[in-house]
């Protein structure tokens, strides 16, 4: 499995290529989540995110390799945003490639649970709403 | 061994890190008894906070040796 792994203060591209394997992908799937406008019963501008990052990135491979074994994806691109994100961007880009379509939903599935319970990246602040 | 504070952690402690100077060995308890010593104000989120030992998590067997980097990992909320 190719894991590439990117915390950045950038904005994720709106439009990213398609991971594959060549002739041996047969289904890639990307997962965006983005930052909305409101947090609890407030009205909000954004959010801010930090991370510990050298764990985080320890803690996505351990997570990674921990579930191909039950879903054997062949490639896995996770970005995750730092710092300021408005409302309305992407604050994490999760993309998979794999054989078949099925492999690749249950890992990105699964991934997402996991990293919302393990990987040290937290919203650490709201914006201001304009 | 040095502390590492984020989020939730770092508002309260108002530090990012600080260092301890311990000759010896610690388990989490007695990690615990020191940080709560300087940080009193973190007992109540002691609960939620998990101990990450040199970028791992920590089991409740995890000692604590004096050239560690000791992270104290609040709820995560990513992605």
């Amino acid at each position: 499995m190719l894991l590439h792994i990117q915390f950045s203060p950038e904005p994720i591209p709106a439009a990213l290529p398609a991971l594959s394997l060549g002739s041996e992908t047969g289904a890639f799937v990307e997962f965006r989540g983005f930052v909305r406008g409101e947090e609890g019963d407030h009205t909000i501008g954004g959010l801010v995110y930090e991370t510990y990052q050298p764990m985080a990135e320890r803690e996505i491979t351990r997570i990674a390799e921990a579930l191909v074994v039950d879903h054997p994806v062949q490639a896995v691109r996770i970005l995750h945003r730092l710092g300021p994100v408005p409302v309305g961007e992407a604050a994490i880009c999760l993309g998979v490639a794999a054989r078949h379509r099925a492999e690749a939903f249950a890992f990105l599935a699964s991934f997402m649970d996991r990293l919302k319970k393990d990987v040290p990246i937290w919203k650490t602040d709201t914006l201001p709403a304009a | 061994m040095t502390l590492l504070y984020f989020a939730q952690v770092r508002r309260i402690t108002a530090l990012a890190s600080e260092s301890f100077n311990m000759g010896t060995p610690l388990t989490s308890d007695e990690l615990w008894q020191h940080v709560l010593q300087r940080h009193p104000d973190l007992a109540l989120l002691r609960p939620a906070i998990r101990l990450a030992r040199n970028g791992a998590f920590a089991s409740a067997e995890t000692v604590f040796n004096p050239g560690d980097e000791i992270a104290l990992i609040p709820p995560v909320s990513g992605g």
